[in-house]
């Protein structure tokens, strides 16, 4: 993981929270009662809104390595179907601890004149390498 | 928020493709069981946002998009598909689930400030 990013922002989209986008997620989700309603509070997750290879290649994530820690959201409120938004990540912190590297993202969505939609904060976790000969 | 004690569907591995087509996770771990064993996980696993997600759509479904304002959690050990889900929460604002009867989700949720649309 690149500890040298903390502070600057790794990535920038605009986005259009596509009905069709919030459908495929609803039935990702099984198609509960609610799925439809959970789908617009979660439609994006921050680092893969440009894609995850890209989130991969602005850190330096090792895919092989590499764990999703945690997740955090606050909502302002849901996304609306057919609306602009704007995403943009930082990341906020990095630590190393007993070998594994951790890195915190925060994404912040926004409306194209920059009301505030929702803020996420994501926790990876690069576990250490294994030596060389270990088992699998 | 309220006491809950539900059960959950269990995952399938087309809810695990579903999920990577809808955001764009491509990370192999989550289709090729091959790379998923060779990185040290016992099979593919769900994607943890997917994850994340099935258990704010238990809250949501028992309490209501409006009273969700937060929900942070911390993923604890991998889900993998058809491993049984139980979503439990406390009126504090704690909440866990587990899949196959180990914990794999702990985080607390709190209610929105007013009421949202």
């Amino acid at each position: 993981m690149k500890r040298d990013r903390i502070g600057q922002p790794l990535l920038k989209a605009s986005l259009v929270a596509h009905q069709v986008k919030l459908d495929e997620l609803s039935h990702a989700l099984g198609d509960t009662p609610t799925a439809q309603q959970t789908a617009r509070l979660g439609l994006f997750f921050g680092p893969t809104v440009v894609g995850y290879r890209n989130f991969v290649d602005a850190i330096g994530l090792d895919l092989e390595r590499a764990l999703l820690g945690g997740h955090e959201t606050r909502w302002v409120r849901p996304f609306v179907p057919d609306e602009q938004v704007q995403a943009e990540m930082k990341m906020v912190d990095y630590q190393e601890r007993s070998g594994m590297e951790i890195g915190v993202f925060e994404t912040h969505f926004t409306t194209p004149v920059g009301e505030p939609i929702q803020v996420q904060r994501t926790t990876f976790i690069e576990r250490a390498p294994r030596a060389p000969g270990a088992s699998q | 928020m309220k006491n809950l004690d539900l059960p959950l569907p269990a995952l399938s591995t087309e809810q695990l493709v579903r999920f990577a087509g809808a955001v764009q996770d491509f990370n192999p771990i989550h289709y090729d069981e091959q790379f998923a064993r060779a990185a040290g996980l016992p099979g593919v696993i769900a994607q943890g946002p997917l994850t994340y997600l099935v258990a704010l759509d238990a809250l949501v479904g028992a309490c209501g998009p409006e009273q969700v304002g937060s929900f942070a959690v911390r993923l604890k050990a991998p889900v993998v598909p058809g491993a049984t889900l139980h979503l439990q929460a406390t009126a504090d604002g704690k909440v866990s689930l587990s899949a196959g009867g180990a914990e794999a989700l702990i985080g607390t949720v709190s209610a929105a400030e007013g009421n949202r649309a």
